[in-house]
């Protein structure tokens, strides 16, 4: 399984563990973050701690919610989420 | 589909089910789609497997071939919704496909025995032990934010109630602002426009009266919707500007609250209110919880702090431990932002520019008050939970209304309170707004604990789609609720339930017919002819209409109706909201200029000091209107006599002169405001006692106490009827305090005995008289009829009644005091006459007991050495001085004065006490708030009798900079301004944060000659009352004399007043640094010489040869001060928002800077102004200089004189003066030590 699979398979398994919430519902790369989930902002800082626990890696994602907003997305798919961890992760065992 | 007839649909399924359709209660609308997003399917059962055998016939419903339309099985089963003695689960579903998935799962959910609880975001909810009841319900109201383009518009058409409200939105908005823009469209905006267009109407959206006006009426619509599913809370709360939308919708506001003057244009609100280019502020919210963040701000301020910049960083909102909002200054903000990013802190920047909800807005909530008067405000209908105090709100109108007012002014306290309702048992929140917000931060808040938070509308789904959710979530948690209307206007058809033709089967149509006889606990208004509410049995019974929920028309909004009452009210908030937001915005905007106060710096940490707890001392804003009015006296006074005569001996001794009397009706009495009598006045002076080593008689301003006010009012109610005994004194309002000034003044008081009652009359009272005491100023120049200073109702009785015990609450975390009596007398200002707390027994959370002794009476007036007191109004202002021990125990100590306005009630159970009894006194606090504190007292004598009770003493604070000692304290040791050490030549001060630190705390070096300040007053230290406190402390008596001679117009005042001030600290600075003495403020005399040159000595005669020469420059709210050993100096100073004073062009520029730039000029203009100071304006003018050289890079100007200036000068012939430019926000200053260029080599 390739480190993209890997990230996504993580992360899904983190949403569909979050406290309190559960999803039974399909989730694939274009299954959105709050529309679909049902999660809120609020959330997303909480997901963000457990991303970074689970990877053990520092994650920039208020970069991410900058860009968002600058692109005036008002929602985020599962696989640009994984997108952009696996970009980190990577620049991250690369040193940089 | 035939409405309104009934038929049989022939045809039948392939599992032998038959659908009938139905005949409906009313017309199908066929502006409603009948196809829904989603359905919600809410299935009972008598216990789990009861629901797993319901699951499965909806199931075979579902599966059949030609299976009914979702609408149609949902309203089915919505009118066999029962919440009492029943299990239930609720699915959300959008097809048949996901309606089977969701059937499948929950089945499988419910079979296992460890499942308890079902939240499944895709539309699956049950609840094992369900919350409510016992569990309580709220809804939360959200404020500024929750707003969006597109908000609840698709629910218009599924609840045209709301089409109407909106309408009537938009008029009410329309009337405020008859621009183009329309509240109407923010709901109906197209979800499918994107791009540039919607971000402009998001940019237009942003503005804060269409934010706030558009969230609240969006609140009003989801109300609706909730009151229609019939969803009752048990109590309320709201964020922010949510707050009004909470209190009006459990009736908070009467029906004649409403405003009826509509403001004109509110070009006020509009201005700048997304243009961040002109932010007042800017604000974060930060993905992180208030503690991590006020750990954030301290770090950030120590760094702003050391770089001389504004250091004002405000947590605003602590929403959840996962969002924070702060708000502070541009140039601060943006340090932090430097902070969060380094942190890589989650954090958004708000499209927000106001500084709501800190301490920043609140000189500009009296203006809010003078709307939200007391009779708009009556008992809510249920409890409201206050985001100020996180408790609920009190009952007493007048105590809603101020905190109501002090909310924008105080931090969103959102998790406590969340909290607090959670401890009180509130189990479920439903967000009663749009957007969410509220309740993504209730589940982080509560993280961990039982509880349920859904949002009525979120902008990622279809509103129908989120309320079947809410429907739900709630059903599934046994919240009765109605949610028929879903289908009122979409002619459901009834869903026959399968027929049991197995054991199973059997099973499953005895509990359908187990759940058919239990009682609904729906009614059905309109199924006169039904048989059954709930899903007939499988043969062709009478078909019963599904009844459509009886809705109200609310386009009348009829006062009647409960729904249109509160509909009304909601529109009557939204204009007097309007209205409020208008003239707020407009006052804090005519101020803008007027920076934010300054954290004063001395380099040493700030030693506690605390508020003077001033009960006595009385001072502006408004007072509320007199309940009763009392003529104007339009008597003239007689000729002023002897002092003897009017102090009638030892009995009543505030009675002066009677002017008018009408016995049992109405009596005027006139009194002399003479310190040399009203010795105690010199013992009660606002701005402390130690002002002059020169002249220790010079103290701060004498002003009558409150308590002597009290006595005042006594004793002439007592004159009107007499016989009687004061029991009580309530509804006391004081709004200007009665100064003891030099020359002696008058005071009025005009007594009425009341024909009615007030409400809520003390059983054993035999008369209540209203009183007005009003000030007329200088008994030479009478001015009538006088300005009131305060009012109250003197409440009177035959005899004491007997007294009652203590009902004020035990203290919480009771602990030894940590400050000592002396401590607390520092921060008072209080002379010996008025020191009776003689111990501090125990402190708690909120309040403090302690003991007090009346003191001698004999220093309290020149000529009655025994005073007979009704009140004792020394002891009265005694009781309340350990309130002031209290607040020194409190963490947040920055600079606050406490100057009471308003007593509820007084009550007296026995008469004055004599010299030397002992009390102990319970004091506990009520409400505080960054403005505003209340405070409560019971006193008891030795025997454990209550002598008095205070009840509601209500006093403002305000903020005036506090250095190493409060503004009460010694002022030898009390700076005002700060330094500004960029306008002084090199080395001095480099890289120090004080003056003596840059010394090592030892004398300064000979080349250390000059020292420079600067001084921002607060908006509290501008209002004329402590303003002129300031000047008593600061000005010598000859000074305070003459600026009164002058009759200076305020503007000019305040800047002489404040310019001096600054003078002199930069000379107190620098002779202390070369001599090692302190010296008072008001020892120092400013004047100046022939050439009107600004000149500074020691007051009393000896000024020292060497004493620093001085120089000042003021604008209405901005000074510097310069002093100096050398022999001239001079400052300028250039207001950048003012017309700039024209200057002479430099020969030269160099440095990059252009001529044509505004600071340019205001910095050339400024050093001529510099030069003149410096040389003397008799000698000089601008025009006689020439500028040769400007260097933008140094900031530095190079000044010539002309050659017939230079004779008188000729220590400057051919030479060029050196000036020091600066700029401090909108200022540009200019310092000149008359040293020169040196020539080059």
């Amino acid at each position: 399984m390739n480190q993209t699979d890997t990230v996504f398979t993580e992360l899904v398994e983190l949403l569909r563990n979050f406290p309190g919430r559960e999803y039974s519902g399909d989730i694939n790369p274009d299954t959105l973050f709050f529309g679909d989930l049902g999660f809120a902002s609020i959330d997303a800082v909480l997901l963000g701690e457990m991303i970074q626990e689970r990877f053990n890696c520092e994650f920039p994602f208020h970069e991410a919610l900058a860009a968002l907003a600058k692109a005036g997305a008002s929602d985020l798919p599962v696989g640009q989420l994984a997108d952009f961890l696996r970009a980190h992760l990577q620049d991250a065992s690369a040193g940089r | 589909m035939n409405n309104g007839q009934v038929h049989t649909n022939g045809r039948a399924s392939a599992n032998g089910h038959a659908a009938h359709s139905l005949a409906v209660a009313e017309e199908a609308d066929p502006a409603v789609p009948r196809q829904w997003e989603t359905e919600v399917f809410t299935l009972c059962g008598a216990d789990r497997n009861e629901l797993v055998a319901r699951l499965a016939d909806l199931k075979t419903i579902v599966s059949g071939q030609s299976p009914p339309e979702l609408v149609d099985m949902a309203a089915t089963l919505a009118d066999a919704f029962v919440t009492e003695g029943a299990e239930r689960i609720a699915l959300v579903a959008g097809t048949h496909e996901d309606l089977l998935r969701r059937i499948d799962r929950a089945s499988e959910r419910l079979s296992d025995p460890n499942c308890h609880q079902i939240t499944d975001a895709a539309g699956i909810y049950y609840a094992e032990k369900p919350l409510y009841a016992p569990g309580r319900l709220a809804f939360l109201f959200p404020g500024e934010g929750a707003q969006y383009l597109s908000m609840l518009g698709d629910l218009e058409p599924h609840f045209p109630e709301l089409r109407d409200y909106i309408d009537q939105g938009g008029r009410i908005f329309s009337a405020h602002d008859d621009g183009p823009f329309r509240i109407e469209d923010v709901f109906r905006f197209p979800r499918d426009v994107q791009g540039p267009e919607r971000e402009a109407a998001d940019r237009e959206l942003g503005q804060l009266d269409r934010t706030m006006f558009s969230v609240l009426l969006g609140c009003l619509c989801v109300n609706e919707v909730l009151e229609q599913l019939k969803i009752v809370p048990d109590c309320v709360a709201g964020h922010s500007a949510g707050e009004l939308a909470a209190l009006s919708a459990v009736g908070c506001f009467s029906d004649s609250a409403g405003l009826e003057n509509i403001p004109g244009m509110m070009g006020a609100l509009r201005e700048g209110a997304t243009d961040n280019e002109h932010a007042e502020a800017l604000l974060f919210a930060v993905g992180a919880s208030r503690e991590a963040m006020a750990n954030l701000i301290q770090s950030t301020q120590n760094e702003l702090i050391a770089s001389g910049a504004d250091p004002q960083i405000y947590i605003a909102m602590d929403n959840c431990p996962h969002q924070t909002v702060l708000v502070g200054a541009p140039a601060a903000m943006l340090v932090l932002e430097e902070q969060l990013q380094a942190r890589k802190l989650m954090y958004e920047r708000l499209p927000f520019t106001r500084p709501y909800h800190t301490h920043l807005f609140e000189p500009y909530l009296e203006r809010l008050s003078e709307h939200f008067v007391a009779d708009q405000f009556q008992a809510a209908k249920k409890t409201v939970y206050s985001c100020t105090t996180t408790k609920p709100f009190p009952s007493d109108p007048a105590a809603m209304r101020d905190l109501a007012i002090a909310h924008w002014a105080s931090p969103v306290r959102f998790t406590e309170m969340v909290r607090q309702m959670h401890a009180d048992g509130v189990r479920l929140f439903v967000e009663a707004g749009p957007r969410g917000n509220l309740s993504s931060f209730v589940t982080d808040i509560l993280r961990g604990e039982q509880f349920l938070a859904v949002p009525a509308n979120t902008p990622r789904r279809a509103g129908v789609t989120q309320l079947n959710h809410l429907v739900g979530q709630l059903a599934a948690h046994g919240v009765p609720l109605d949610y028929r209307p879903f289908y009122a206007r979409r002619s459901p058809q009834r869903v026959d339930w399968p027929a049991a033709a197995t054991s199973s089967s059997t099973a499953a149509t005895q509990a359908t017919e187990t759940l058919t006889s239990a009682t609904s606990t729906l009614a059905d208004p309109l199924a006169t002819t039904a048989t059954a509410t709930a899903p007939p049995a499988p043969q062709s019974s009478p078909a019963a209409p599904l009844v459509a929920a009886a809705i109200g028309n609310p386009t009348q909004f009829a006062a009647s109706s409960p729904q249109g009452t509160v509909v009304n009210q909601f529109f009557h908030v939204m204009e007097q909201f309007l209205d409020d937001q208008q003239t707020v915005i407009q006052s804090y905007l005519a101020q803008r200029g007027r920076r934010p106060r300054r954290v004063v710096r001395r380099g040493a940490p700030r030693r506690s000091t605390a508020a003077a707890v001033a009960p006595s001392a009385t001072l502006l804003p408004a007072a509320a209107p007199v309940d009763h009015a009392i003529a104007p006296n339009t008597e003239t006074p007689t000729t002023t006599a002897p002092a003897e005569a009017l102090h009638a001996g030892k009995s009543n001794p505030l009675i002066g002169e009677i002017v008018a009397h009408e016995p049992g009706q109405r009596i005027v009495m006139r009194r002399r405001l003479d310190v040399s009598e009203d010795l105690y006045a010199g013992e009660h002076t606002v701005g402390g006692r130690e002002v002059s080593q020169v002249d220790p008689s010079q103290h701060g301003l004498p002003v009558m106490p409150m308590t002597f006010n009290l006595e005042m009012m006594a004793e002439v109610a007592n004159q009107l009827v007499p016989g009687q005994v004061t029991i009580a004194i309530r509804d006391v309002q004081l709004a200007r305090w009665l100064a003891f000034e030099e020359d002696v003044s008058l005071v009025e008081v005009e007594a009425e005995v009341m024909t009615k009652p007030p409400k809520d009359p003390q059983a054993s009272a035999s008369a209540f008289v209203r009183v007005e005491v009003r000030d007329l100023g200088h008994v030479a120049e009478p001015n009538l009829p006088g300005a009131t200073a305060a009012t109250g109702t003197v409440v009177l009785a035959p005899q004491y009644p007997e007294p009652p015990g203590c009902d004020l609450p035990p203290l919480a975390n009771p602990h030894p005091p940590v400050p000592t009596l002396e401590q607390m007398y520092r921060n008072l200002f209080h002379g010996p006459s008025f020191q009776g707390v003689y111990q501090l027994d125990t402190m708690g959370d909120e309040g403090i007991q302690s003991q007090c002794r009346v003191l001698p009476r004999d220093t309290l007036f020149r000529s009655n050495k025994n005073p007979q007191f009704l009140l004792d109004p020394v002891t009265l202002d005694i009781i309340m001085h350990p309130s002031a021990a209290w607040h020194l125990e409190q963490p947040d100590q920055s600079g606050r004065i406490l100057l009471p306005y308003e007593l509820k009630r007084i009550e007296f159970y026995g008469p004055a006490p004599a010299v030397g009894d002992e009390f102990e006194c319970q004091s506990r606090v009520g409400h505080t708030s960054p403005r505003q504190f209340s405070h409560d007292g019971d006193v008891f004598d030795r025997q454990g009798r209550i002598w008095c009770r205070l009840r509601n003493v209500r006093s403002w604070r305000f903020y005036l900079p506090f250095g190493e000692v409060n503004f009460h304290g010694p002022k030898d040791e009390y700076f005002l301004t700060q330094d500004w050490p960029g306008l002084l030549p090199p080395g001095v001060l480099d890289g120090a944060a004080d003056e003596a630190e840059s010394f090592g705390g030892k004398l300064a070096p000979s080349d250390v000659d000059a020292w420079c300040v600067r001084f921002t007053p607060s908006a509290d230290l501008l209002q004329p009352a402590l303003q002129t406190a300031a000047a008593q402390v600061t000005l010598s008596k000859n000074e305070q004399r003459e600026l009164r001679d002058l009759r200076l117009p305020p503007a000019e005042h305040t800047r002489s007043v404040f310019g001096r001030i600054a003078a002199k600290d930069a000379a107190r600075i620098l002779w202390r640094l070369h001599n090692g003495a302190r010296l008072f403020p008001a020892d120092i005399e400013i004047g100046c010489d022939g050439y009107r040159r600004p000149t500074a000595a020691l007051r009393g005669g000896n000024s020292p040869a060497d004493f620093p020469a001085v120089s000042f420059a003021a604008t209405d709210r901005f000074m510097v001060g310069v002093a100096t050993r050398r022999r001239l100096v001079g400052v300028g100073l250039v207001d950048l928002e003012a017309p700039l004073p024209t200057a002479p062009a430099p020969i030269e520029i160099v440095g990059g800077s252009e001529l044509e730039e505004e600071e340019t000029q205001a910095r050339l203009a400024a050093t001529c102004q510099a030069v003149v100071a410096a040389l003397g304006p008799e000698l000089v003018d601008a025009a006689r200089l020439r500028i040769e050289r400007y260097d933008a890079l140094t900031e530095i100007a190079y000044v010539q004189l002309d050659t017939a200036l230079a004779s008188t000068f000729p220590e400057f012939l051919g030479r060029s003066l050196v000036v020091r430019t600066a700029r401090h926000e909108e200022h540009v200053a200019a310092v000149t030590l008359c040293d020169c260029e040196e020539p080059a080599a």
